[in-house]
């Protein structure tokens, strides 16, 4: 009965979550506290959280989070701060729509490092484009008329040459 | 074969970006230079991001008419804004101010030629982040409340100057405390008596400040008080030797109080008596 106060290598409690599509999942806690949306309901249902339904976020998805997490769960000394910085430039180069899903992921969960990272890595795509490469990498449509669009640039044209 | 290419690709075809809420975008616009046009260049991509854009809180500033001055100020004062996230990105200019501005929650600044930020009176002002590459060499805060102070990933900030807060709770958790090595609180109050740690701090001045605090400062090599007799002086741990400068008015009154002034004056010089060189001024009114 005791033996919890003693013995064990560490503390490292367990946490269920379920993805939007019934998929369970357990992650150690100071992982999953990276987002502080779970956190937050960690903290609301206390001890008795069976398990935590994650309505918006899908198995692939949340398997690609929660390596994130656990591999974010310390913070890390500056030794391994170029290792790491390896590590999440391989981690979000990732397709598209899988960026897509761990970005709106990372939103709803509200993991702030895990956003900038990505968003950063969105930004890095569109960074030095053209209107009309920008477009094509994000399938954007245009729905201006030329005329519309060509004001726009005129009100702005330092920005087009 | 060309038919097999397009299928492949088919799977990425759908505009996906367009439906991401709004601060995403922001919070992708952001992370651009703003001064490369990129993010300006999105306006024309669709209406959708024409309005992204437009939302978008940023100053546009025309860089050319500044060009031609030797040294680039800009300052911002009595601007009421919405509450909201603001991030500046200034790349000519070399002073930067912010003044009496009201409704900018947190703030991040970038610029390569940035050389002095100051922040006075801007209510709400909760965050300051000083970003990337620039030459930020000193940054004041002025405000009656906290203000989280990060200029972690600028490791080129090396004097802070604190004025008219009062220094409690949080303030001893700054970012800053690790980084700075030049410090100035000008009219600040340390009402709190704790222990306040800066590996880095070289020189330590407190103009006119009553301090509780006592300063753990191992590199200290320069400390300056300048204030009243009554007040507490903060006590200064290191152990190095360092240059002491004390400035000190009221001493030559009431001849019937100029032995409690004496006594008061040794109980000071106890506080830095680890100092190497001791210079007191005292000031007759």
């Amino acid at each position: 009965m005791a033996s919890s106060t003693s013995g064990s290598s560490s503390s490292s409690k367990v946490v269920k979550i379920r993805s939007s599509d019934n998929e369970n999942f357990e992650v150690e806690e100071a992982a999953a506290a990276r987002s502080e949306t779970i956190k937050k309901l960690l903290e609301d249902v206390g001890d008795d959280a069976d398990v935590i339904p994650l309505p918006n976020v899908d198995a692939k998805t949340l398997v690609k989070v929660m390596e994130w997490c656990k591999k974010h769960m310390d913070d890390v000394d500056e030794l391994n701060k170029e290792e790491m910085k390896t590590w999440d430039a391989e981690f979000v180069d990732m397709d598209q729509s899988c960026l897509y899903n761990v970005l709106l992921a990372a939103n709803f969960l509200n993991i702030k490092e895990l956003l900038d990272q990505l968003t950063q890595k969105v930004a890095d795509m569109i960074k030095g484009k053209s209107p009309e490469e920008i477009r094509a990498t994000f399938n954007i449509k245009n729905d201006f008329t030329p005329e519309e669009e060509a004001e726009i640039r005129k009100q702005n044209a330092w920005a087009f040459e | 074969m060309e038919k097999k290419l397009e299928t492949t690709s088919h799977d990425d075809e759908v505009d996906r970006i367009s439906e991401f809420p709004e601060h995403i975008i922001h919070h992708i616009m952001e992370f651009l230079p703003i001064d490369t046009a990129d993010v300006t260049r999105m306006s024309v991509l669709s209406k959708k991001f024409f309005s992204f854009w437009c939302s978008l809180p940023v100053l546009d500033f025309n860089t050319e008419t500044i060009l031609n001055k030797s040294k680039a100020s800009l300052w911002l004062e009595g601007f009421n804004l919405e509450a909201q996230h603001l991030t500046l990105s200034l790349p000519l200019i070399e002073n930067f101010n912010l003044c009496n501005c009201s409704g900018i929650t947190s703030i991040t600044l970038r610029g390569e030629v940035l050389g002095s930020a100051c922040f006075i009176d801007c209510y709400g002002l909760e965050k300051i982040q000083v970003d990337g590459q620039t030459r930020n060499d000193d940054l004041t805060y002025g405000g009656k409340s906290y203000c989280d102070i990060n200029v972690a990933s600028t490791k080129s900030v090396k004097l802070i100057i604190i004025e008219d807060t009062h220094i409690y709770g949080k303030w001893f958790h700054s970012n800053f405390c690790r980084f700075v090595e030049e410090l100035d609180f000008v009219l600040c109050s340390f009402p709190v008596k704790t222990r306040w740690c800066f590996h880095q701090l070289k020189r330590l001045q407190l103009y006119d400040c009553p301090c509780k605090v006592e300063f753990e400062t191992p590199n200290l090599e320069r400390f300056y008080y300048s204030g009243n007799l009554e007040w507490d002086i903060p006590l200064i741990i290191s152990s190095r030797r360092f240059d002491a400068k004390l400035q000190v008015d009221d001493l030559n009154v009431n001849p019937i109080f100029r032995p409690f002034s004496i006594a008061r004056l040794s109980d000071i010089i106890r506080f830095i008596a680890q100092c190497q060189t001791l210079t007191l001024q005292c000031d007759s009114a």
